[in-house]
This record gives structure tokens, sequence and C-alpha cells, in this order.
């Protein structure tokens, strides 16, 4: 059997793609909601995408069907197009705002002359020329981009050292867990990333041990997001809430940068260019699904469908984008729980093992 | 058609089929049968002629068979043939045929002798250390120097004949048990489908095993020197000699293959990587130091630190153009100068370099037609562009291109095209080689080769890249029984 | 397919060159830009005066020095005199590289964090840039001409900026640190106040010690003198102003801003001076430099007692000193005499004290008491909250050492 992906594939993509989004509006709007604890936020959200990838795991070690066999398989292929079109509402909308905050990024902060959409529009030119790859685009591409992007964080973690006090953190609990769970509440849309390892299931060859590599290579892209979150909560204490631009406000006050300027542009690109990626991956799924669901055989057809359709919110709903980012983060919470941790759960553990599958040794 | 058993007959035919002037039909007696033998004029080797073959021709006396007469020949390139198509194509190759009345076969005698360049280096890749001997446009020289490399019975040469009109033999050379069989295979049906009218040179085979039409990058890899090509082979590629072309063709192709140096085989493995990465980093600069120069100086100022940037406002007042344009047009300066100096004289190029580089560059800046830091990142960028020079035309179009992105659309509209390239980089296979590994897909072994130049040691086996056979290509654990 | 592929690559490259070569979409090129190096501050009646210092490259060759030319636009709100700037100008105005907000004193009658909220929310401005108030109006002060560099913003900055051994005589801050001291639960922020003193008046006296002060040889901040006489001003920003709420409230002498960084700041590679130390009747100065500084502030909070314990460890060696060639004091230079150590403990506990008691009377919690309540005693927060300053006791035990 010819696999898109390699496990270690699997693994780098946790690394290079796992931090990416949640580096721009997310921790601010978890210090809006939490202040000192918002790390607890962010916290809970990777540790509920942590147990959704072991499930889902597990039930890779259990058998070689992908996602849409396993599926048909037990509730027929209607059930699974149904389960299918929830999968690709969820991915429709969680590229929903970090595109939009990708694109206040770039025109308001890079192109502080002339901010204008025009000089975004051509993210969606290379969003449709990778959602028409197959599968194994995210494979290279992670074999190569893990290393740009944490490169990247590491540059800005870097210059950062020396500007944050690990005091601000304390007293730790003393906003209240209600307030912990409604910073959790509205940044699920920018987690949810165990559920990719569903659509991986049968891509790649399971191996013994296989689970500890993945979910290894997870907690290390979870740890990234951590040190972010609580260097930038560190950095800027009582106005954090107010920094929407996460990723280039926390580097800016060092010395070197004093010094030879904006330094920590070096690592801000580098971060941009995997985050083209990052966003859209998305996208990719919901184009793959859109395919599956309506039978498309024409593998540019899916694609332009669903890049239209953000481009078309991009462009022309840019007045509402404020209504939809607040309905967003208020009202769609549990149904981004549902479907990327629940439903994927329930798919798993209703897996049964597959007859005469044995795991490979290594 | 086949040969007619009657002389004249056969005479008649080919002197339709070969009327040009240079073609010598020479009427001979084998004894009491009547012969003639025909050839071309200024391409077969006349002394061989009249020894090899006239010679014993006149001293043969009575009727004889043709097997008679075959036997008298010793002559060590000598194929029998039986149709009068065969017997054009040997004449057209250089060839001396026998036909003899009576007989439906003829003989072919491998007298070719054209003229051929003398062994020399290469221009394209001179070393400091190393072998310098470099192919040339004659098939059996080249063959000749392949085997001097590789004395073994598993380098196998495969024999194909493209051109309508030029009928180039073409030979296609691996090591066997180590090459993948079908991938010979599939190159071998690729080259004899090819339709052309002639085959100049190889790269115009290269077009042909490329597998994608419309791609920028090179899909095929090539070498002037037997040296890199015996080590391509034996990591499993496959070469292409065409006749008439000192440039070898290999297959499949890796992007990392350019930037590895012949010279980083000779020298020690320290300054083979940082020769290396000094290449990864004069591509990256040549690619993007323009383009980002402009971005900067058209919308993100602030990228640029402010004592430079008041050096370069200051060098860019009453400059007419705008920072893109007047970077463009200097790039096409450059490119023009480029052009201008490799196509004229030899001597007359050394005066286009002075005037270009001295003149021109240091006048404008004077005169105040381009800047002085415009003028300096075109020629720094120009002159990384030769530190890969196999790439130096696909990167020099990717210049341009990044340039024009990036005085449109901004540094992140470069981002978003060095992304658009990623992707076609990335997805990029031909014959099941993808282009950019050993990076993407990731093969960690292959990496020692990659980036950095590792020991002996590291390097036992052959690249995972490709598909070969016979992994392992040096065996310590025999080394050691040695000692 | 294949020829409809080539056909879409030709098309996307022609577009690409036509909007290459068509250009200006709204472009503005570095030659129409005004790179701000300053920004100074007014407030003329009910308009905010800004004035913007303007870096213009004029050198023809590397090693002259830049120009800089001035402009001054009014609005009401901070954004819309920016904005006349560039109308007044035809410059499109660059804030990247404005490293400099100067707040003048007219602006003290109303809260600083209107004027700095702008700063601070704008992306178009570094949040890192440096915060000082103006002895006067700001607008003059950055008129100024100085011998330390045609640009005076660059001036102002040099002495603020970062440096080993500068660092603890000035409370350099930036945007950022003041709103986030501003935004915290104590609402103090501080910055520090620029003077402007001619060079021939310039003192060498380094911060202080014992009765001599600071020397502060400050000028009239006003402006209009000629050039020639202009070059000799020199910049002074060792006192700090305290804030809260955005209103100032005070001000933090040199000795007590030096003493202020010895607690809160790098400190090592400071010097301070030890004055009129009696050997045998004689009197004599030190100047001691700072190798090592160990400050612990800890706040223990119990239901019936808030203490703020304050240790300073200072490890010193001499760099200079007054006595002659006969005293006693110069045979005694190493180790460091025990006398100039107890009038170093006495002059920084001294200092301490004056620190606390400013900090009560102003209610300006530079200290970041409040905070420490917050965060380490979190249980005791909501006792102390509003009447910490009131109940606080203080410990402070200064021990000054020579050389390790």
């Amino acid at each position: 059997m010819q696999y898109q992906l390699k496990t270690r594939q699997v693994c780098l993509f946790f690394i290079a793609f796992l931090p990416l989004a949640k580096l721009f509006m997310m921790p601010s709007v978890m210090a809006g909601k939490a202040n000192e604890d918002m790390w607890m936020c962010a916290l809970i959200n990777l540790a509920l995408d942590f147990l959704t990838a072991f499930i889902i795991l597990k039930t890779t070690s259990k058998t070689d069907k992908n996602v849409y066999q396993l599926l048909e398989g037990k509730v027929g292929k209607g059930g699974t197009k149904f389960i299918m079109c929830l999968f690709f509402v969820y991915f429709l909308l969680k590229s929903l705002l970090p595109i939009n905050e990708q694109k206040e990024y770039v025109i308001r902060t890079l192109y502080t002359l002339t901010p204008t959409l025009l000089y975004f529009l051509p993210f969606f030119f290379v969003c449709f020329y990778f959602c028409t790859k197959p599968l194994r685009v995210i494979g290279r591409a992670s074999d190569v981009l893990w290393l740009i992007t944490s490169l990247g964080i590491i540059i800005l973690l870097c210059l950062s050292i020396g500007n944050f006090e690990l005091s601000a953190l304390l007293p730790v609990g003393a906003n209240g867990i209600a307030n912990v769970i409604e910073g959790s509440y509205a940044t699920l849309t920018w987690f949810g990333d165990g559920l990719y390892l569903l659509f991986f299931m049968g891509e790649f060859s399971y191996r013994k041990k296989d689970n500890l590599k993945i979910l290894g290579c997870y907690l290390l892209g979870a740890l990234a997001v951590m040190v972010f979150v609580i260097v930038f909560y560190c950095v800027f204490t009582s106005i954090a809430f107010r920094q929407r631009f996460a990723l280039t406000e926390i580097s800016k006050y060092s010395t070197v940068i004093n010094n030879i300027g904006r330094f920590d542009y070096i690592g801000i690109m580098m971060i941009l260019f995997s985050n083209i990626f990052a966003l859209s991956i998305p996208l990719f799924f919901s184009a793959k699904i859109l395919s599956y669901i309506f039978s498309i055989k024409k593998k540019w057809v899916s694609p332009l469908i669903v890049v239209l359709f953000h481009a078309f919110v991009i462009i022309f709903l840019y007045q509402r984008i404020h209504g939809i980012e607040v309905f967003i983060m208020k009202f769609t919470g549990w149904f981004f729980l549902l479907t990327a941790n629940i439903l994927p759960i329930i798919i798993c553990l209703t897996a049964k093992k597959e007859k005469g599958y044995a795991i490979k040794e290594n | 058609m086949k040969i007619f058993p009657n002389l004249k007959d056969n005479e008649k035919l080919l002197k339709q089929r070969l009327t040009s002037e240079d073609v010598t039909f020479l009427p001979i007696n084998l004894g009491e049968t009547k012969a003639t033998i025909i050839f071309i004029n200024d391409i077969v080797n006349k002394d061989s002629i009249g020894d090899l073959v006239l010679r014993p021709a006149y001293k043969l006396e009575g009727r004889l068979s043709f097997k008679e007469i075959s036997n008298c020949f010793l002559f060590p390139e000598k194929v029998e043939i039986y149709t009068i198509k065969k017997v054009c194509d040997d004449v057209l190759l250089g060839n001396a045929v026998l036909i003899v009345d009576q007989s439906t076969t003829a003989l072919s005698f491998g007298l070719k002798q054209f003229e051929k360049r003398a062994i020399t280096e290469p221009p394209t890749s001179t070393v400091l250390k190393g072998p310098r001997e470099g192919f040339v446009e004659s098939l059996p020289v080249n063959i000749s120097l392949m085997r001097r490399r590789l004395k073994s019975e598993h380098l196998i040469f495969e024999n194909v004949t493209v051109g309508k009109y030029s009928k180039t033999p073409i030979a296609l050379c691996y090591v066997d048990g180590i090459a993948d069989k079908s991938l010979v295979k599939k190159l071998k049906g690729k080259l004899e489908n090819i339709s052309i009218d002639a085959v100049l040179d190889s790269s115009y085979i290269s077009k042909y095993l490329g597998e994608h039409d419309i791609s920028i990058f090179k899909q095929v890899g090539n070498t002037e020197k037997p040296d890199i090509l015996a080590a391509k082979i034996l990591e499993g590629r496959v070469a292409i000699f065409v006749d008439g072309s000192p440039i070898a063709l290999t297959v499949p192709y890796l992007l990392i293959e350019d930037f590895q140096s012949p010279s980083d085989y000779y020298n020690s493995p320290y300054s083979a990587t940082v020769a290396r990465l000094l290449r990864f980093f004069s591509v990256l600069l040549a690619l993007f130091l323009p383009a980002f120069f402009v971005a900067s100086e058209l919308f993100h100022l602030q990228l640029i630190p402010l004592s430079f940037l008041l050096t370069i406002v200051n060098s860019i007042k009453g400059i007419p153009l705008s920072p893109s344009y007047e970077m463009f047009f200097t790039i096409m300066i450059f490119e023009i100068l480029n052009e201008a100096s490799v196509r004229m004289p030899k001597y007359v190029g050394m005066v286009v370099s002075i005037v270009g580089g001295l003149v021109l560059g240091e006048t404008a800046v004077n005169a105040g037609i381009i800047s002085a830091p415009t003028l300096m990142i075109v020629a720094l960028s120009g002159i990384c562009l030769y530190t890969v020079p196999e790439l130096e035309q696909t990167f020099s179009v990717l210049r341009i291109l990044f340039l024009v992105v990036a005085g449109s659309l901004g540094g992140y509209g470069i981002l978003v095209a060095i992304a658009i390239f990623f992707v076609h980089l990335i997805t990029f296979e031909n014959y099941n080689a993808p282009l950019c590994a050993p990076f993407s897909p990731l093969i960690k072994e292959d990496m020692k080769d990659a980036f950095y130049k590792g020991f002996l040691s590291e390097l036992q086996f052959r690249p995972k890249s490709l598909r070969n056979k016979n992994k392992r290509r040096i065996d310590f654990d025999e080394y050691s029984k040695g000692e | 397919m294949q020829s409809r592929r080539t056909k879409f690559i030709f098309l996307a490259v022609l577009a690409l060159f036509v909007f290459f070569f068509s250009s200006d979409f709204g472009l503005i090129d570095v030659e129409k830009t005004a790179i701000i190096t300053a920004i100074a501050i007014d407030k003329d009646n009910d308009l905010y005066e800004v004035t913007a210092q303007i870096a213009v490259p004029e050198a023809t060759d590397t090693n002259s020095e830049n120009l800089k030319t001035q402009i001054t636009a009014k609005d009401t709100t901070i954004g819309g005199a920016i904005k006349n700037l560039g109308d007044y100008s035809g410059w499109f105005p660059k804030l990247a590289f404005c490293n400099l907000i100067l707040l003048g004193d007219s602006l003290l009658e109303d809260n600083v964090i209107d004027v700095l909220d702008y700063f601070a929310k704008s992306l178009r401005v570094q949040d890192s840039a440096l915060v000082a108030l103006a002895d006067g109006k700001a607008g003059e002060l950055i008129s100024k001409a100085t011998p330390l560099d045609n640009i005076s913003a660059f001036a102002l900055q040099k002495i603020m900026l970062k440096n080993v051994g500068f660092d603890a005589d000035i409370a350099s801050t930036d945007i950022k640190t003041f709103c986030v001291g501003h935004y915290s639960l104590n609402s103090s922020a501080l910055m520090p106040i620029v003077k402007v003193i001619k060079s021939s008046e310039n003192q060498t006296d380094t911060g202080g010690g014992g009765s001599s002060g600071a020397g502060s040889g400050t000028s009239s901040s006003g402006g209009g003198s000629s050039s020639k006489e202009d070059k000799n001003n020199l910049f002074d920003a060792r006192t700090t102003a305290l804030f809260v709420k955005g209103k100032k409230v005070g001000e933090l002498s040199p000795e007590l801003t030096q003493t202020y960084s010895a607690l809160y700041k790098t400190f090592e590679g400071t010097s301070f001076s030890v004055n009129d130390v009696d050997f045998k009747g004689q009197k004599t100065n030190y100047l001691l430099s700072v190798v090592d500084c160990r400050p612990k502030i800890k706040l223990h909070a119990t239901e019936n007692d808030l203490r703020l314990s304050i240790t300073l460890k200072l490890y010193c060696k001499i760099s200079d000193h007054s006595a002659d060639g006969s005293s006693e004091a110069l045979s005694q230079n190493n180790p460091i005499p025990e006398k100039v150590k107890e009038k170093a403990e006495q002059y920084f506990t001294d200092n301490i004290n004056e620190l606390l008691r400013t900090e009560k009377q102003t209610g300006c919690d530079f200290m970041q008491i409040k905070q420490k309540l917050y965060r380490y005693n979190h249980k005791q927060y909501s006792r102390y909250k509003d009447n910490y300053l009131s109940v606080l006791k203080t410990d402070v035990n200064v021990s000054v050492f020579g050389q390790k």
C-alpha cells in the first residue's frame, strides 16, 4: 500500500503548524478573559486536543482504514456524508478568524503607509494552489517548515528575554475558574489540532510506539504555545489584552533592535511564511471533504469554491468582520468542541480492531 | 527493402537515395566477382580503406562465395547488413559499405573518422583539486573516458538512434545492479519515441525527458566531467550521452546536485561544508536581496535600520526612477552585459566587462541615474548567482520575478511567491525522485551530503532519495578485516 | 490542459508586470516620507501642539552628518496634529523610527495617558519609544542644538537608552512600560524629566552623596537663542517625575532616582559619591563604583502586620578620592575604609527611607508594593489594598562591601 505520509511527517506537522495561528490575536483574547491565568486557558485547550489525539492514535493502531472508510463501514455512505458535512463546516469556520487576523496583521503592521487589502489577496492564490495538491503536500511541507517555524519562534522568544517578569503570572488562579473557562471557550477556534490526526488515519504506516513519537511532538508544539503565551503575558502584564498582534509585539523591546533595527522581522517573516500554510490546511481539508461529499472529480473545483468563500468574506464582509469575530468567539465554541473533540473521540471509541491488522514492528 | 542480388540494381537504387556529391561509389573486383565500396569522402579513414579493405581485395582470385570474401577481411568492426536502408544509414554514419554482386548481404566497415576536439578541462566546472578531464563531442571518446573510470562488467551502455535527419547515436549508461531497471526501461522507451528532425545537442533530449513541461526548474541533471558522472551513476542514476555533445545528461535529477560542487569531494569535509553553506546563502542573497531591498524601500521602511535608511535616502535623492524601476533596469543592464560578454569574442568580452563595470556603473552613479546601494545590491546578487552556475539561468529569471512581485506587492507578496514555488518544488517528482529531496521529503541519511558534507564513515550508503539497489557503497567491515 | 495552464501562467506574469509598471497604487516611496525621529507635544489652550523632528539626509558622503528639520502642527487630537504635519509639509509622516516622545509641562494639567494612549494603540508608532517629560516647553527643548549630535533627538536617546554604567542614573521609560504601570493595580508610573544645561556649566558630579547634591546647572528651557550659543546645550534627565492615574504627583531627585535604580534596575557599573568622610579632621571625598548589587525586597503580610523589608548589598571598589598623599585614607585605599562604608550605607538607608516617604506622601506606588501584595500575599490583598501605604512598616538594611 502506498501511503501519502510518513510517521515522521505527522510528527513534524505538529511542530510546524500547531503553534502558528495561535501567535497573533489569541493571546490577547485569553488575557482579556483571564488575565494572569491566561496560560490555564491555553493549557485546558491543549490538554483537550492532546486527549483527542491520544484516542485517535489508539484507533490508528487498530486499523489501516482512513476516516472515510472507517465511517462508511459504520454508518454507511449517507451517514458518512452527514458527519463530513459537520467537519466541512468546522474547517470552514475554523480558518475564518486566523485568516482575518493574518490579513489585519499584514495590512496594518507590514504596510503601514499604504494599508490596502490588495496586498493580502495573493494569499488566496497560494491557498488555492496548495489545496489542489494531494495530502502528500502537507507532509512534505512539514518536513521543511518545522525548522522555519521553530527558528522563527526561537528568534522572537530570545529577543523577548530580559523584558519579561515571570512573577506577573502570580497569583495563580486568582481570576476564578469561570473566567479561565470563558477564556478557553472563546479561543476554541484556534485549537482543535488533534482532529487532523483523524484525517491522517490510514494515510501513514503506523508502527509500534509511533503514538509516543507523535504525541511527543504534539507536546513540543504545545510547549511552544505555552511558552509564547506565558512570555507574552509577562512582557505586557496589565496591557496584554490590548496587544492584538502578539507576534510583533513581544520582541521589539530588545536592545538588539535598538542597536541594529528590526532584527525581529526575520523571525516574524519566518512565522508569516509558515503561517501561509498553516492557514491553508483547514481549507485543504474542507476542500477534500467537499470533493468527497459531492463526489467532485476535478481537483480544482472544491479548492476554488472553498477559497472563493473565504475571499468573499474577507473582501466583501470586511465591515461585518468584527461581528463575525464576536459571533465565533461567543457562540460557536460548543460546535468547535463537538466537531474537533467530542465527535472524533466518539468515532474512535466505537471503532473496532480490524481483522488481521497488526502493528508493524519498527 | 532487402538488398538485391544484382549489383547494378543495388547501385542504381543507392545512387537514387544517396545523391550527395561527396558519396563515393568505388567499383572493385574481388577476384572474378564485382563489388562496390560506398563511403562518404571526408568522414572515413581512407588509409584504413586502402590497408584493410582494398589491399586484401586485390589479392583475391577466382570466383568466391560471400562467406569467403567476408573471411578475407581481417577487420575488427565488420558487420553484415541486409537492407538498403541499413546500407544508407551506415554510409551516412561514416562507415564504408561493401556490396557484392550476386549477394544479398553487404559488409559494413567501421571506418568513420570525424574530426574531434582534444580532451580539455570543461570551462563550466573547473576545479583547483581533482581531475581536469572533460567530455568531448565524440561519443566513443566519452564512452572510453567512462570505461577508464569504471572498469566493470556492470557498466552497461545501451544505444539508441534519434533524429530523422541527424540520426544521432545516443548511449544510455548505467551500472547494472545499482540503477533501477524500470528507470532504464522507461528512459529507453522515451528516447525511442522521440520524433525530431535532429538532435544537435543533449539539451534537445533533456526537454523530452522532463515529466513536467512548464516547470521553470531543471528536470534533468548534466555534467561535463567523467569523474562526476561516474559518481552519479554509482549513486543509481542513468546517464545519457549524445553524440556531438560534451554534456552528459543524468536522470533522476535532484535540486541538491547542483549545490554539490566536485571540489567538495576532493577537499576536507570542513571546508566542503563551509563552501556548501556559503552556496546556499549566496543563492538566497542572489534571489531575494534585490526583491527585499525594493520591498523595504517602497513598503516596509521599518525593516531598514535608521542609519542605513538615511544613507539610502541620501543616495536616491534626485534619482529619476522609483526604487523598483531603478532596480529592475539595473538588473536588466546586468543581464545585457552578461549576455553580451558570453557571446562576444574573448578579448572584446573583457572590454565589455570594463565598460560595464567601471564606466557604466560609476558614471551612472555619478550622473545620478542610479543609486550606489542599488548598484551594489545588483552586483552582489549577480555574483552570488554564479556560486551555483548550473542553476544560474533559472535563478536569474526567478530573481526578476521576485523583484517584480516585490515592486508590486511588497514583502508579503514575496512570501506568497516563495510559497507558490515552495509548493511546486515539494510536490515535484521526476522518475519517482522528489526534486527537493533530501529536504522534502526529509531523508535523514542523505542530509549527510546535503547541507553539510559528512565524513567518509557517514557516507557508507547510496542516497535514499533515489530508487537504487545495492544500498551499501563503502564496506568498513571489509576494510577493517584488511587491516 | 497543458496549454491552458501555460496560458494561465503567461497571463498571471503579464498581469504582474502590468501591475509593476503601472505602479503607484497609493504607493508612498521613501523620498515622499518624513522620517520622524522624535515628537514633542505641548498644549496650547485646547489644542495639542505636535513638533516633529525629521531627519533630513543632506550628507554627500558617509563622513558628514545628517541634518534635521522641525515641523509643528496643532489640532484637538494628537492623531489630527500628526495628520496636519503631513498636510503642511507634503511629506507622509513615518513614525516607525520615532524613538522619543517628549511631553511638555503644559500637558501636566491634563491626564498624560490621554496623549500616550494614542501612541500605545497606534500600530504606526513603536510603543518601545522612550518617553520623557520636558522641563518647560517640549517643542523648544527638542529644537536645542547640542554638540552631541546634529539631531537633538538622537542626543537625548543616547542619554536615555540602556547603557551599562549610565542606566542607573536615569529612570528611562518607554511608552509600553509607562502604560503597564498606569494600567496596573496601583495606577502608578514614572518618567524622566529632561532639562537643558549649558555644557560650560555642567559639573562632573555624578549623583549626589553627602551634602553636595547633583550637579544640575540647568538653564531656562526657553529657546530662541542663536545657534552658535545653542551648541553648548547638554541634557540632564536624572530627575524623575511621578504619576498617579496619569497626573504628576511628585518628583524624585537625582539621588533618589539613583537609589531607586539600585533597588529596581541594573545598578552594576554605576558610581556614586561619598563626600566629607572625616579622617582625623580632614574631609575626603570618595567615588565608589558598583561591582555587584543585590537588592532584596520582600513584603510580608499577616492579618495584623504589613511589613516591607528592603535589603541592599552593594559590592564596590574605589574609583577616585580627594585624599592627599599623606592621608591615612590613601593607605587604606583598598579595601574600602570602614568610615567610607558606613557613610555609604547611611546614604542609601536615608535615601530608601526618603523613597518610602515620597511614596506615602504622593500616593505613587513606584515601589510596586500593591503589586507585591497582590502577587505574593494574595490572601491579604483585600484587607490591605486600600490602606497599604498607611499601615506599611519597613525594615531597611543596607550593607556596603569591598570588591569580592
